[in-house]
């Protein structure tokens, strides 16, 4: 099966099939190789469709942003209705202690001049009866949004397709060529395909990918489970609504870790979306596991029961489905990695996107379209360059 | 967590037979049941509040009865009824939901008797009140005491729809014929396999009999097209198939019925071997996925074992065999009896199977569902009842060159509904085979997702790790 293109991409996820529509779109040869039998099997197709907005600081914020802002357009663009909706947010609290954090939350969106409002306990049970006497208070923002991550997933792909980019699924990269500094090939499982630029979107599996270079990428899988609902009606106003100890779970592992509670410790915190059909997914949980994506009953269980302290209704509703996915990780600071390397050249780094993978997926396509194309990125991506953890 | 030596999921026969089978040699069995009695499909009990005397019980009812008897009063084996298994997990641990709460047991060695369910096959007019399967229909007349309706049509293949035809005339429902989809042109050269088995044999010859008292016809080579109806079946339209089950054109005929019963055989059950990542293999004449197994039913995975129809619909008979021999080679690998003891007791079980299944395969030979059966769905039929996904939108996704069945759910949302795909699955697998003359083994299934069935979130929320 012997193929060439102008750029090879490994990974038939989010990531992957974003890069391939936007080098597709500047009329780029693009051949995608995707281990599975068919795309999104990984964390792409394991999550919840969530793109959050008000959990970022710079410099992933701005990134989020520019992210959210493709999004709207994105299902006209592509001709493919990605069930994008712009939810917005609640982010709030059961804890009375929490009070303070979430003020200071506020108060940092409010200073960029956001549109956000700072919610207290009646307030919120007046506008979301569903909610829990348990929440004390809240802080709601209009940016966020919620997306189909498989019909992303297949828009983006679809799309290039029709642009003349290749899919080829079932198939295994084994290598990546060089010559004089330079990648030549991707040698798979079923033939070698040329390409001079090789993109690495290969997820929670992207570190196995650079050590074919000699590369340390610091990705780790973490692993995320979700919990599926049967369909019910739809809230009125907030369908995503967040765990103000997710800010913990999510970006600071490692205080979830030292916690003393045994929910924190398994990094469970609430995320709640209720999805166009009616369903809502209930998460979150991270922990590192290795490669193992079975879901386990504790976790389920400190999910199931946080959920019921937010939404005291949900106790009745019926659990249909649980599943986990591996959230490539950034060990070293959380950050993902969107970045050409020094040696070889050629090789574009596009992973680490952690939880956010689905948020950024349309601006990392675009980045990595413009690292390949052009000579500098139409937003400052130098605080995640590879070259952070190699000191050059 | 609770350690036993070995769990039973399902109480039917194979899970009652190995029960019994376990506790003679003293290992400690827990035995769990989804419903609040043992019996499973075959030996169900009656509903509570109902009483019968002898006469009105069938035979089968009895033996039911005695063996529940023997495995509760005689042995020790601890029964848990009304409890869904709805996950197993790493290191065999078993999730069940008992009393709205989550409790979780660790065994060392596990049997699968998970049993099987009616096959589904869509046609227009299958989501209609008043279209219902065979197993469902035989429940409500045996055990609840219910006529499913006046003027009823069978459909299906098989000779459960004669026993349940029988139970109805009994009952004193119309049965206004009963379809066999099978031709039977060939069932002759099948019958010197079914030599021995008098006694199954008699009991089919015996449904005949009735029907034929009682003038039910019997239309060989026939299946239902369509029913019609607005709020309820009133019309079922039927026709002649070809040896494939391919309907022949021009040959349909209507028929005023309130009723239509279809009994395509069974599929069995696999979600909790599918679940714990035994592999599996697709064997049509057994009913379709079932997990791999060597002669004593132990899965590729070590320590864990299948039994019953859930490892191929072969009857209730066969299943109580496998439960034995199940059990036999756990009290072997538990260190309750030898090599040689194992041997001993397993032979005549042995020996009894062979017999039993070349009747059972003959059986299959001549009922198991002909592919042409589902080629020409038409494409405004649903298929996913759950989601509402009809047979147009799947091959629609498969025309646009997605094939994996994973991709296909992903994309449709057939198979995302509360019931996980237990009633879709089967037919989009061989749609996709169909659409992609791809062999069904490649189109794969489901991937398989905790909980099996539905459960209120507050049951996981309460978990009790006893």
């Amino acid at each position: 099966m012997d193929k060439t293109a102008e750029v090879a991409v490994i990974g038939g996820g989010l990531i992957g099939s974003s890069a391939a529509y936007y080098l597709a779109k500047k009329g780029i040869k693009v051949i995608v190789i995707e281990k599975k039998e068919g795309l999104c099997f990984g964390a792409s197709g394991a999550n919840q469709g969530g793109c959050p907005f008000q959990l970022f600081t710079s410099p992933l914020l701005e990134l989020v942003d520019e992210s959210l802002k493709l999004y709207k357009g994105l299902s006209e663009e592509i001709g493919y209705d990605l069930e994008y909706h712009n939810s917005g947010s609640l982010i709030c609290s059961v804890d009375e202690e929490q009070y303070p954090t979430m003020e200071r939350h506020y108060q940092v969106f409010r200073k960029k001049g956001l549109d956000v409002r700072l919610l207290k306990r009646e307030e919120i049970q007046g506008l979301e009866p569903g909610l829990g006497k348990d929440v004390v208070v809240g802080v709601e923002e209009h940016y966020s949004g919620i997306v189909n991550p498989f019909k992303v997933t297949y828009g983006f792909a679809r799309a290039a397709r029709k642009m003349g980019t290749e899919f080829v699924l079932s198939t295994e990269v084994k290598n990546i060529e060089t010559n004089k500094g330079r990648v030549t090939s991707v040698v798979t499982d079923r033939g070698k395909i040329g390409a001079n630029f090789v993109i690495n979107a290969a997820g929670a599996w992207s570190p196995y990918i650079g050590e074919m270079l000699g590369l340390t990428i610091p990705v780790r899988p973490q692993r995320g489970q979700v919990i599926v609902t049967e369909s019910v009606p739809l809230n009125k106003r907030w369908r995503y609504i967040l765990d103000a100890d997710y800010l913990t779970t999510a970006f600071d592992a490692e205080k979830a870790a030292k916690s003393k509670d045994p929910r924190m410790k398994l990094g469970v915190a609430g995320s709640y979306i209720q999805a166009n059909s009616g369903n809502w997914t209930l998460a979150s949980s991270r922990d590192f596991a290795g490669y193992n994506n079975k879901v386990t009953v504790p976790t389920l269980s400190y999910m199931a029961e946080r959920a019921i302290k937010f939404m005291p209704r949900f106790a009745d509703v019926k659990f249909i489905r649980a599943f986990a996915g591996f959230r490539p990780f950034c060990y070293t600071d959380g950050l993902p990695i969107l970045s050409k390397v020094d040696n070889p050249s050629g090789f574009v780094i596009a992973t680490g996107h952690a939880g956010e993978g689905v948020t950024l997926a349309p601006i990392t396509g675009k980045i990595v379209s413009e690292l390949i194309t052009e000579t500098r990125t139409s937003i400052p991506i130098a605080a995640f360059a590879f070259s952070r953890f190699t000191g050059g | 967590m609770r350690e036993v030596e070995l769990a039973i999921i399902g109480g039917g026969p194979a899970g009652i037979c190995a029960a019994i089978e376990a506790a003679k040699y003293g290992v400690e069995v827990t035995l769990i049941e989804e419903n609040s009695r043992l019996g499973g499909q075959f030996y169900r009990r009656l509903a509570d509040g109902f009483t019968a005397n002898q006469r009105q019980l069938d035979k089968y009812y009895v033996r039911g009865t005695k063996l529940i008897a023997e495995l509760e009063y005689g042995r020790k084996v601890e029964v848990i009824e009304n409890a869904l298994v709805w996950g197993i997990f790493p290191d065999k641990e078993v999730a069940y939901l008992r009393d709205d709460k989550t409790e979780t047991l660790k065994a060392q060695r596990l049997i699968l008797a998970e049993g099987a369910y009616d096959r589904p096959v869509p046609f227009p007019g299958w989501t209609l009140p008043g279209v219902l399967t065979a197993g469902a229909a035989l429940k409500m007349v045996k055990i609840e005491k219910v006529l499913p309706g006046e003027r009823i049509l069978l459909a299906g293949s098989g000779p459960l729809q004669l026993l349940l035809a029988a139970h109805l005339v009994r009952t004193g429902a119309k049965v206004v014929a009963v379809l066999e989809a099978s031709p039977l042109d060939n069932a002759w050269k099948h019958l010197p396999h079914l030599w021995g088995q008098w006694e199954l044999l008699k009991d089919g010859l015996g449904y005949l009999w009735e029907l034929r008292k009682a003038k039910v016809p019997l239309l060989r080579g026939h299946v239902i097209v369509e029913a019609k109806g607005e709020e309820q079946v009133c019309q079922a339209i039927y026709a002649k198939v070809d040896r494939d089950w391919q309907i022949v054109p021009g040959t349909e005929k209507n028929v005023e019925v309130d009723t239509i019963i279809t009994g395509y055989g069974l599929i069995p059950s696999g979600r909790l071997s599918r679940l714990c990542r035994c592999p599996q293999k697709w064997d049509p004449y057994l009913g379709g996925w079932i997990p791999e197994h060597d002669e004593y039913m132990e899965t590729a995975l070590p320590g864990i074992f299948t039994a019953g129809d859930c490892s191929g619909i072969e009857g209730a008979a066969v299943a109580a065999e496998e439960g034995r021999l199940a059990a036999i080679k756990i009290c072997q690998e538990l260190g309750r009896i030898t090599p040689e003891e194992t041997s001993r007791r397993c032979s005549p079980i042995f020996k009894e199977l062979r017999g039993l299944r070349r009747f059972e395969s003959a059986l299959n030979s001549i009922f198991a569902t002909r592919r042409g059966l589902l080629a020409r769905i038409p494409d405004e039929v649903i298929i996913c009842r759950c989601e509402e996904v009809t047979a147009g939108e799947i091959r629609n996704v498969i025309a646009e060159g997605i094939t994996s069945i994973n991709e296909i759910k992903a994309l449709t949302r057939a198979g995302m509904g509360p019931c996980q795909g237990r009633m879709c699955a089967p037919i989009i697998t061989e749609m996709v085979s169909i659409e992609t003359k791809r062999p069904v083994e490649e189109v794969g299934f489901f991937a398989p997702r905790p909980p099996i069935k539905p459960i209120p979130l507050v049951g996981v929320a309460r978990h009790k790790s006893s």
